[in-house]
């Protein structure tokens, strides 16, 4: 930046202790907690996903009652996406945005901390709603109407959560946005930020039309259950399935909310491995667009079965179908990235390439899904929770940690333990797909989602997934174990870190100082 | 990239942002109120 270089002295006086992390406005710190915040809930909602998995371990009801099930599947699915990937995504871009374009930090670094510091509040709030009289909300994520507006007190406070979470995401999209347009470095001209950059400004964009959505559809739910209206409540002249559209408006968006970011991580990953640049940089930036606007014309794919015209079913449909046009161009690319590369396996770009398969497996069940007369057969199966894993664990989740070994050694100044995150990320695949691949067989079976019990049937596979899920949970102690071992020491790492790595965030130390570019490098 | 004076150049985008949103948030109930349901 060409601000007054007085301003520039005097960087590290900032509280120490707890005041430190509270009051800071450093988007590093920032990011960081973000990143524990996402890694913390991340332990919590996967807990609650064993719970499931050792209740679907054999028929019958052996672990917990079914009201407390569906609590569990329901809580399970809010935190993970608006309490870990989410915020995962968030800390990522506080760490690693200004880095990459040369800002001193993000734009509004005091809202950037009030925007971290109601996330603790809102996931404290799910979390205690399990205490209340009647336990947590067990509407399912989509806190569809009936359920959600005649449930008891957890029903309001899983509501004032999500109004929270959303406004922390606002507040931190119209950061991100903000930063990337306004305080780039010299020469850093749109078509030359790197890929994570440009996905995550256009997941900003998507998160500026959309959560408002989701707020509005929450906030009539509110005012159904207390203030009389009936928006929602068929007794009243409401629709229900209103509330659907409207959810779905904000949910499908959503749903590349979670991936876009990923695709930018991936994007960074795959050339650094394979010592090429990107293949196809620019039709990745217009993939990525394209998704996104496609995206908002795509919803009534979630509710083929509500009964609507068979032309809305269509234009769903093939509106759906179109979505894989601009994704298999980013496959094409990554794939034509690691062609006649110099590559070597370390475990981002394990992650990387895992996701590379494995993704696709979850967006060719999407496009299963996508075909209405199919889905009207698979709606509310195990195929739909197969397809939606692949695509967030395998996708998003995966992502999440082939940015984290890859940033790590940037973050902490430590190379990480490699042989332990092998460790993981074998688990980790392996445990994924015995965990999910057999759901498709469950759902194709006919297996109801979100029930605690099922006839004896589905009870081989379903073994199977609970074995694999097990495996799966117990190989993130690895992970946790390789972030604590990085975090208090290890081989000192170098700036670049990485062989192949280019980008402005490899030509600071490592780690990164509190401050870095209060002098604007200058991009050729 | 306003690298001279940075600081009003975001306020004006911030609050641009800000004020898309709440209009979408406002519309959404709006667009509830006069559509299908409270008929």
């Amino acid at each position: 930046m060409a601000h007054d270089a007085a301003h520039d002295h005097g960087h590290e006086h900032h509280p120490s202790g707890l005041m430190r992390w509270v009051t800071t406005t450093n988007h590093k710190d920032i990011g960081s907690l973000y990143l524990w915040f996402a890694g913390i809930m991340f332990l919590v909602a996967g807990s609650m996903a064993l719970i499931i998995r050792a209740e679907l371990f054999q028929p019958g009801l052996q672990v917990v009652n079914p009201d407390f099930f569906n609590q569990m599947t329901t809580l399970h699915g809010l935190i993970m996406v608006f309490g870990v990937i989410m915020p995962a995504w968030a800390g990522f871009a506080n760490w690693q945005i200004p880095l990459m374009i040369g800002a001193p930090d993000m734009a509004f670094p005091r809202m950037n901390n009030w925007g971290f510091w109601v996330l603790p509040v809102a996931g404290s709030l799910l979390i205690i709603s399990l205490f209340l009289p009647g336990g947590a909300a067990a509407g399912g994520w989509t806190m569809y109407p009936p359920l959600f507006i005649q449930g008891g007190m957890s029903y309001d406070v899983t509501i004032f959560a999500v109004h929270i979470l959303g406004a922390s995401s606002i507040m931190g999209s119209i950061n991100i946005i903000t930063t990337i347009l306004n305080m780039r470095a010299p020469g850093m001209t749109m078509m030359k930020m790197p890929l994570f950059v440009w996905t995550w400004l256009i997941t900003a964009y998507l998160l500026i039309a959309t959560v408002p959505v989701l707020a509005g559809a929450v906030t009539m739910l509110l005012t159904d259950r207390h203030f009389g209206t009936h928006f929602f409540n068929a007794a009243g002249g409401g629709d229900p399935v209103l509330f659907q559209h409207i959810f779905w408006f904000f949910g499908h968006p959503e749903v590349y909310i979670l991936i876009l970011p990923a695709f930018g991580v991936i994007s960074q990953v795959i050339p650094t491995f394979a010592r090429k640049p990107l293949f196809g940089y620019a039709s990745m930036v217009y993939a990525t667009a394209s998704i996104a606007i496609l995206s908002f014309i795509v919803w009534g794919h979630h509710m083929f079965t509500v009964g609507m015209p068979a032309t809305a079913q269509l234009f769903f449909m093939y509106s759906t179908m179109l979505i894989a046009v601009p994704t298999g161009v980013k496959v094409f690319n990554w794939v034509a990235t690691m062609w006649k590369g110099s590559m070597s396996f370390e475990t981002p770009m394990l992650f990387a390439v895992a996701f590379v398969c494995l993704f696709t497996i979850g967006g060719f069940s999407g496009l299963v899904c996508a075909i209405t007369p199919v889905d009207i057969q698979l709606q509310d199966t195990y195929y739909v929770v197969a397809h939606f894993h692949y695509v967030l664990v395998s996708g998003a989740l995966f992502a999440i940690f082939a940015g984290v070994y890859y940033w790590l050694p940037k973050w902490t100044g430590h190379m990480y333990d490699e042989r332990l995150g092998k460790w993981h990320f074998w688990m980790s695949t392996i445990g994924m797909n015995i965990t999910f691949f057999p759901m498709h067989f469950l759902g194709l079976a006919g297996m109801p989602r979100r029930t605690a019990d099922y006839a004896l049937q589905f009870a081989d596979f379903n073994r199977i997934a609970s074995i694999g899920a097990f495996m799966f949970g117990l190989s993130q102690l690895i992970f946790l174990a390789v972030l604590i071992k990085a975090i208090k020491g290890g081989q000192k790492a170098t700036d670049r870190v990485w062989e192949g790595a280019h980008g402005l965030e490899w030509t600071v130390p490592s780690p990164a100082p509190y401050h870095t570019f209060e002098t604007a490098p200058l991009v050729k | 990239m306003n690298q001279a004076n940075p600081k009003r150049k975001n306020v004006r985008t911030g609050l641009l942002l800000a004020a898309v949103a709440i209009g979408v948030f406002a519309y959404t109930i709006w667009a509830t109120m006069h559509g299908a349901s409270l008929k």
